[in-house]
């Protein structure tokens, strides 16, 4: 019996001299496993889930990805949630020829017409959103013309908040009315967020077109410019985003923010600089998401469930609270932390509502209005002063 | 009488032996090719061909984040007939050319340093450790530094130097080209160290054996050899410095709208992809026309002689 050593194939029976990896063919190994794995990188999961899988692009912290996680777990689903970082971002994945599969996705008070226009919703089936009932939501908030037209929902309101004036009051006392920020004291102490779409409805209302607003003539949206640039006098910075609104306010580079989410206080706070809310006389902007189908739904189904998740009464109080936001269930209130309960006056939320609107966003075209493209332009132009 | 015959080819001694070589040859032009490849092909499919197609877009319509094609000057009119396109691209060419400049003056005495005195590369890669922490880091550590709280002004104020805080630290124009600055400069420190790595220190000698002072080396056999490392090191930084937009928009305060912006803004906001394609090839023209000058003054200078000296 030949030794194993003598054969030189070792106790395998393996001809290792055969396997050896020459310099080129590891070469070429690496180079494709590198390949492989970067590509399959792009490669979509594969989802061992049995009870379905939903994409959502939505805002950070209203995709429910901790609050439902346990829902997701019990039903087997799986979620994947990418977050936008504004509305542009969702419309631009949907336009076009080639737009991006997604079962949810969210549209800002406004968005409704023009994606309307855009042809991006599908008409939501409330009847398998029993969560979705008139003794649940907030009345302003159920079947409202944002979310409900022609006889059928469009969209469903998931949390609503306000954008309004954000202050020191170490530093300057409270601002009862938007002129109060004129104020010479605050000259180089006042910074806008760079979010134009939310500051344009305050921009309206200070000029006195309220009303008017999101359908303003030439010579009205000239004046409202016009009418803003003292305010631009008092800016010493454009925040790129509410975090950095945050940010100038606890590095004391400015006492006070035209319009913040009201969320800012408690950010500021965690970072050891009080701030205070102000709602003015005029009021404040008011934001509302809503859920909507876009038409590049696959599980329709499944979509609705998550819904209806979204809208129970303990998911929303969560969510509110991690947002620092609004809930549409009024069931939800009462599990809501005493602070956020009185910032948004739940008790009182009609004469809110009747001082801060639920505005839309400017025509996508138009010959008699200035369109949604003339507000960003001549914002941009604010900016530069130019 | 001797007679020559035309029909037979003539073979010199060099051409004899290259054409030995031949094979040897093309086998090298082969293998140069192979290793270009990858490039080659990258830079074709993924900026190539779509500059080509953003260069289309530039002439179609747009309406509601959708595109119609056409062959229309329309959006270039437009670009061309808005002060605001003018105003921010004045602002980005400030901050490119300040950077640029800056970033190639202080990184030049430091690359001779890294090539001809040391034989360490330490200062090279402390130069590089900056490229560590990212983008956005760096700006917001800027905006510590220099805040109206950051470690100067409270520096300053500690020692008595000042009374109020320096509000011109920050978000101002300062403040963007010192962070670009910062920012930009390991790439210009690369870029000229390499150039110099290609001048041999026998120049340098030779120059002085010939009497010439160290600014007579330095003027007439180290700048023409180095110029295209100096071209490159400006253009590079000019280019990446005008177009950013982040730098200026959190540290340059109020006034600090750059055509990068405005760019932006039309293709996330507004959705006019057309009108953002034809705003980035007017701003590629000035681009170009700043390469074309920056090379015009070299020239003049008698420091861009257009010849290549390195094998």
């Amino acid at each position: 019996m030949k030794k194993a050593t003598e054969t030189g194939y070792g106790i395998t029976g393996i001809d290792l001299e055969m396997i050896s990896l020459k310099r080129r063919t590891f070469l070429l190994g690496a180079a494709a496993s590198t390949a492989g794995l970067y590509m399959g990188s792009f490669a979509p999961g594969i989802f061992a889930a049995t009870g379905g899988h939903l994409e959502i692009l939505g805002w950070e912290g209203e995709t429910g990805d901790a609050e439902l996680a346990e829902w997701r777990k019990q039903r087997g689903i799986t979620v994947r949630s990418s977050y936008a970082s504004n509305q542009d971002d969702i419309t631009a994945r949907l336009a076009g020829s080639d737009p991006v599969q997604l079962d949810l996705t969210m549209y800002a008070l406004g968005y409704e017409t023009i994606y309307q226009e855009m042809g991006l919703l599908k008409p939501i089936d409330t009847s398998k959103i029993p969560n979705y009932a008139a003794e649940n939501i907030v009345p302003l908030f159920y079947k409202g013309s944002r979310w409900y037209w022609d006889g059928q929902q469009w969209g469903v309101p998931l949390l609503w908040g306000m954008n309004t004036i954000v202050y020191n009051p170490k530093k300057v006392q409270k601002p009862s009315q938007y002129k109060d920020l004129l104020d010479p004291k605050l000259k180089g102490r006042l910074t806008f967020v760079d979010d134009g779409t939310s500051n344009w409805s305050l921009i309206a209302i200070i000029a006195g077109y309220g009303d008017k607003y999101p359908n303003l003539t030439r010579a009205e949206f000239d004046d409202a410019f016009e009418k803003l640039k003292p305010y631009r006098e008092q800016c010493r910075v454009f925040a790129a985003s509410s975090g950095d609104a945050v940010s100038l306010l606890v590095s004391g580079e400015v006492d006070a923010v035209f319009s913040a989410s009201a969320n800012t206080p408690s950010e500021t706070t965690k970072r050891g600089v009080q701030t205070a809310l102000s709602v003015p006389k005029e009021g404040a902007a008011l934001w509302c998401d809503a859920l909507f189908i876009p038409k590049t739904a696959k599980d329709i189904p499944l979509a609705l469930e998550f819904i209806n998740k979204t809208l129970e009464a303990d998911t929303q109080a969560k969510m509110a609270t991690t947002m620092f936001s609004g809930v549409v269930n009024q069931k939800a209130v009462p599990l809501l932390p005493a602070d956020l309960r009185n910032t948004f006056d739940y008790a009182n939320l009609d004469v809110f509502f009747e001082k801060s609107k639920l505005y839309g966003q400017p025509p996508l075209s138009s010959d008699k209005y200035v369109t949604y493209a003339e507000w960003i332009d001549q914002w941009a132009n604010f900016k530069g002063s130019f | 009488m001797n007679i020559v015959n035309n029909s037979e080819p003539i073979i010199l001694g060099s051409q004899a032996s290259h054409t030995r070589q031949r094979g040897k040859i093309d086998k090298k032009i082969l293998s140069g090719y192979w290793l270009a490849s990858p490039p080659l092909f990258f830079l074709v499919v993924f900026f190539l061909i779509p500059s080509v197609m953003l260069l289309v877009a530039s002439f179609w319509t747009s309406k509601t984040f959708s595109m119609t094609p056409a062959a229309t000057l329309a959006n270039y009119a437009r670009a061309l007939s808005a002060s605001g396109f003018y105003d921010s691209l004045w602002i980005a060419l400030q901050n490119g050319f300040w950077t640029a400049l800056l970033s190639t003056v202080i990184s030049a005495p430091v690359a001779y340093y890294i090539v001809y005195r040391t034989r360490s590369n330490a200062v090279l890669y402390l130069a590089l450790v900056s490229w560590f922490s990212s983008y956005l880091v760096r700006v917001y550590a800027w905006r510590s530094i220099l805040g109206t709280n950051g470690v100067i002004n409270s520096t300053l104020m500690h020692l008595g130097l000042v009374d109020q805080p320096l509000e011109w630290l920050v978000f101002s124009k300062f403040a963007v080209v010192l962070t670009l600055v910062h920012i930009m400069l390991p790439f210009t420190l690369l870029l000229l160290v390499s150039g110099l790595r290609d001048i041999k220190k026998d120049y340098l000698e030779a120059s002085a054996d010939l009497g010439a002072s160290g600014a007579t080396t330095l003027w007439r056999v180290i700048m023409p050899m180095a110029h295209k490392s100096i071209v490159s090191s400006f253009m590079f930084t000019f280019v990446l410095a005008a177009s950013d937009y982040v730098t200026p928009q959190l540290l340059g305060g109020r006034d600090a709208m750059t055509t990068g912006l405005v760019i932006a803004n039309q293709f996330r906001s507004v959705g006019n992809w057309p009108l953002g394609a034809a705003m980035a090839y007017l701003l590629l023209c000035v681009f170009m026309l700043v390469y074309a000058l920056l090379l015009g003054v070299l020239r003049a200078a008698n420091l861009a002689p257009g010849k290549r000296y390195h094998d």
